[in-house]
């Protein structure tokens, strides 16, 4: 429930045993690696940077998510809401045997990829050539003749607007013995086929363009139209045969999808290996590792490093050095679900404190005040449950069932203190069938208003002085006593010597307090007039400031209120029919509508106090997460259990 | 004249402000889930897997209207043009109901094209950075808060005058 302790390692092993160290370091999963600091600053020169194979393994990695991916796109896994990810045992996982095979399984699909991306290729070839030639279809002439021993053939189109007939008048005109034949006629264009005597071709041809006559391009083609397209769709139907039997072949080592998502995941434990090798610096025969331990796994990591017979060094980290610590937050089942919010945010700095006790009972109270209604509250905890207990996901979905339990749960409380059920719903139906029905409630919010009101601004002053207590506290941790008690009890004594003279007993207290505020807060400036002028500046922000903050607290009221709002106007609407499956339906696409958009809206705004208000407070963030060199996988999970 | 507005222009103004917060709202909301399904449109012809992401950022700026509409809809009601009571409402009475919805009808409007731009830029972070869209999401959260504070302003204010 707090940052843990971290250990510097600093360690030197036999060149040899490189491989056989990090793979033990790996299976403890303890040690982030870290990239060595420049040589002047370790004292040791003549130090080189470790190589690897990584380039290889992406490659590999590379070609099997490919494979992957066309396997996908032929034979799609199915998936669906409570699918969990296959499992493999640890023996299989870690198998040279098993990565052999397979990347020959990925080698195979990637080539039967490539042939299936070859014949689309040719498909779209040969369905141009039919779509280019059915206008031609029924010319009789084959498409390679432009000319025979006494007559031109010209081969051509105009555009849809000229009139054909007028084309045919106008070449008859200069050339008697010719054949104008309308081919075929388009959306945009007329095909023609001109015959005529060779040596009128030069004056027909003339004519012909005053019409916007273009030449036609067969290309390479031979034959007639008809004969060129039976032969490409005879060849398409060839090419669809091919396809269906490559995309089989793929279909049938679908079977074989989790052997390929094993080769993924274990190639990434292979590259992280070679990453964090790259990290090393060497000599001939000996490698140095830089890298960060946790205190609680120490005993662990130097009974590895005794048994490999490694020199290693652990030091505590300088005070300069805080920023690059990484972070591990040391945390229970119960405050670990609020890591969601905490990262969203950024993690704590390595001297700041970890926030996730604190978030976690004030972002549920807040959830909960927001949301309020005991339906909403029960859905958001049977969703958190099957997260939890049917799909076991790992990360930050898991936290997220986690929060969902909690907030559900705080909903409900809320929504028995108001007595919203679907909003009001079950008055509004006992209301259909002539019954009067009254929830029992402990506030009605919308009769007293007010009350929520003010209620929300009291947690929220609450709230925001647990989070000037933690500053005091880390303020006092670090030995800083004086600034702890002018930063943090000058503000308490403050709102004390308000209460005191709103109550009516006392100002007196209230006006100490300003002028001890002012002197509190001045005492960083040189001259008497800076030491009042800064300190009254301080006071203005202070003042404004808090009174922002706790204003900004209405939005429980505010989000409660409105949630309640929609819900009830749908429950009216779908009463106004009289009809209860009219009711029914509206009910349903109502009430999952408001659900959604108060889950989000709800989520934004606890965040928001969290993040503006309350870490504003106490909070230093900016630390790097710890990130141990360990065997992580995306696609299978591995198991303990013999084959 | 008169004797005309007093008859029937309490009813007539109740139900002008009233028609204004559904209507002001709803155009606002049209404009606002135009931005972002025309931003969406570009997304989809890359990639029309993303379908439902695209689709609950197009909605979000839709619930203006949904609000102006509970507003209007809670409005008429208390107002009596269901059971009848409403007409010869007196004047002061409609103008009443006519205020009440002007903060839902303006807040209403102007949020929800604002909100439907944020919905459009998300659409670029789910276009590029399809992990981190939902931080996008609660962008548009933000803007929504304020469409929501002018549904209670003027729901409270009903609620006294109902």
């Amino acid at each position: 429930m707090s940052i843990v302790k971290m250990k510097k390692l600093q360690l030197f092993a036999i060149r040899s045993q490189k491989e056989e160290l990090l793979n033990e370091l790996m299976m403890l999963g303890c040690v982030e690696v870290t990239e060595a600091p420049a040589s002047e600053d370790s004292g040791v020169t003549a130090l080189q940077h470790e190589t690897s194979l990584l380039p290889e393994y992406r490659a590999q990695h590379t070609q099997l998510s490919r494979a992957l991916s066309a396997l996908n796109r032929y034979s799609p896994e199915k998936t669906g809401l409570f699918t969990r990810r296959a499992t493999v045992s640890r023996k299989s996982f870690f198998s040279e045997e098993g990565l052999d095979s397979s990347s020959a399984l990925a080698t195979e699909l990637v080539s039967l990829d490539g042939e299936i991306c070859g014949l689309n290729a040719t498909e779209t070839r040969e369905s141009e050539i039919v779509s280019s030639l059915t206008p031609w279809k029924s010319l009789a002439s084959p498409l390679e003749m432009t000319h025979t021993r006494t007559c031109s053939v010209l081969n051509g189109t105009i555009p849809a607007a000229a009139d054909p007939e007028l084309v045919r008048e106008a070449v008859s005109e200069v050339s008697a013995a010719s054949e104008t034949t309308l081919v075929s006629s388009g959306t945009e264009v007329h095909c023609l086929s001109v015959v005529c005597i060779r040596d009128d071709e030069e004056a027909v041809e003339h004519v012909l363009r005053k019409f916007g006559f273009t030449y036609v391009d067969f290309g390479q083609l031979t034959g007639t139209a008809a004969d060129n397209i039976a032969a490409a769709e005879a060849q398409l139907e060839l090419l669809r045969e091919q396809k269906s039997e490559l995309v089989d072949k793929v279909s049938s080592l679908s079977k074989r999808r989790t052997e390929l998502k094993t080769g993924i995941d274990y190639l990434g434990t292979k590259m992280a290996r070679a990453e964090a090798a790259e990290k090393l610096l060497r000599t001939d025969s000996v490698v140095l590792l830089n890298g960060w331990v946790p205190v609680p796994r120490v005993k662990e990591l130097e009974e590895l490093l005794t048994r490999l017979g490694c020199a290693w060094e652990l030091t505590d980290p300088l005070p300069e050095e805080a920023s690059s610590v990484p972070i591990c937050l040391k945390d229970n089942v119960i405050t670990r679900q609020a890591n969601m919010i905490t990262e969203m945010y950024s993690l704590p700095s390595y001297n700041g404190v970890d926030p996730n006790p604190f978030i976690m009972p004030f972002f549920c109270l807040f959830f909960g005040i927001m949301f309020a209604d005991l339906a909403y509250g029960l859905i958001l905890l049977i969703i958190g449950l099957v997260i939890k207990l049917k799909i076991k996901p790992k990360g930050t979905l898991n936290y997220a069932g986690g929060m969902l339990i909690a907030c559900g749960i705080m909903s409900m409380v809320f929504g028995a203190i108001t007595g919203n059920f679907f909003g009001d719903a079950i008055p509004v139906i006992a209301n259909m069938y002539g019954k009067t029905v009254k929830l029992p409630t402990l506030i009605d919010i919308f009769e007293n208003p007010m009350v929520v009101l003010i209620g929300s601004l009291v947690i929220g002053f609450i709230h925001i002085m647990v989070g000037l207590a933690i500053k005091a506290v880390m303020l006092i941790r670090e030995g800083l006593w004086f600034d702890a008690l002018c930063d943090v009890g000058s503000i308490w004594l403050l709102f004390a010597g308000i209460a005191l003279g709103a109550l009516g007993k006392t100002w007196i207290v209230a006006i100490v307090a300003v002028v001890l505020f002012i002197l509190a807060q001045g005492r960083n400036s040189k001259s008497i007039g800076g030491k009042i002028g800064s300190g009254l500046w301080e006071l203005y922000n202070t003042a404004t400031g808090y009174f922002g903050d706790i204003l900004s607290y209405s939005r429980l009221m505010a989000l409660m209120l409105a949630g309640s709002v929609i819900a009830s106007v749908f429950n009216t609407l779908g009463a106004m029919g009289g009809n209860i499956v009219f009711f029914i339906v509206l009910f349903i696409v109502g009430h999952a509508l408001n659900m959604a958009l108060n889950i989000i809206g709800t989520f934004v705004h606890t965040s928001r106090l969290q993040y503006l208000e309350f870490f504003g407070k106490f909070y230093r963030d900016g630390g790097k997460p710890f990130e141990p060199l360990t065997v992580t996988t995306n696609n299978v999970d591995i198991i303990n259990k013999e084959d | 004249m008169g004797g005309f507005f007093n008859d029937f222009g309490g009813l007539a103004i109740g139900i002008l402000g009233s028609g204004l917060c559904a209507g002001l709202c709803c155009a606002g909301s049209a404009k606002g889930t135009g931005i972002a399904g025309e931003a969406g449109t570009g997304l989809l012809s890359e990639d029309p897997s993303k379908f439902a992401k695209v689709m609950i950022l197009q909605v979000l700026p839709g619930t203006q209207g949904l609000y102006g509409f509970a507003i209007w809809f809670l409005a008429i009601n208390w107002m009596g043009i269901f059971n009848g009571t409403a007409v010869g409402m007196d004047v002061a009475t409609g103008l009443r109901f006519a205020c009440a919805c002007l903060p839902m009808a303006l807040g209403g409007c102007i949020s929800a094209p604002a909100q439907g731009r944020v919905a459009a830029g998300t659409i670029n972070i789910l276009a590029r950075k399809p992990d981190d869209w939902f931080k996008g999401v609660m962008l548009c959260a933000v803007v929504e808060f304020y469409a929501i504070l002018s549904l209670l302003a003027s729901f409270l204010m009903l609620l006294r005058i109902k």
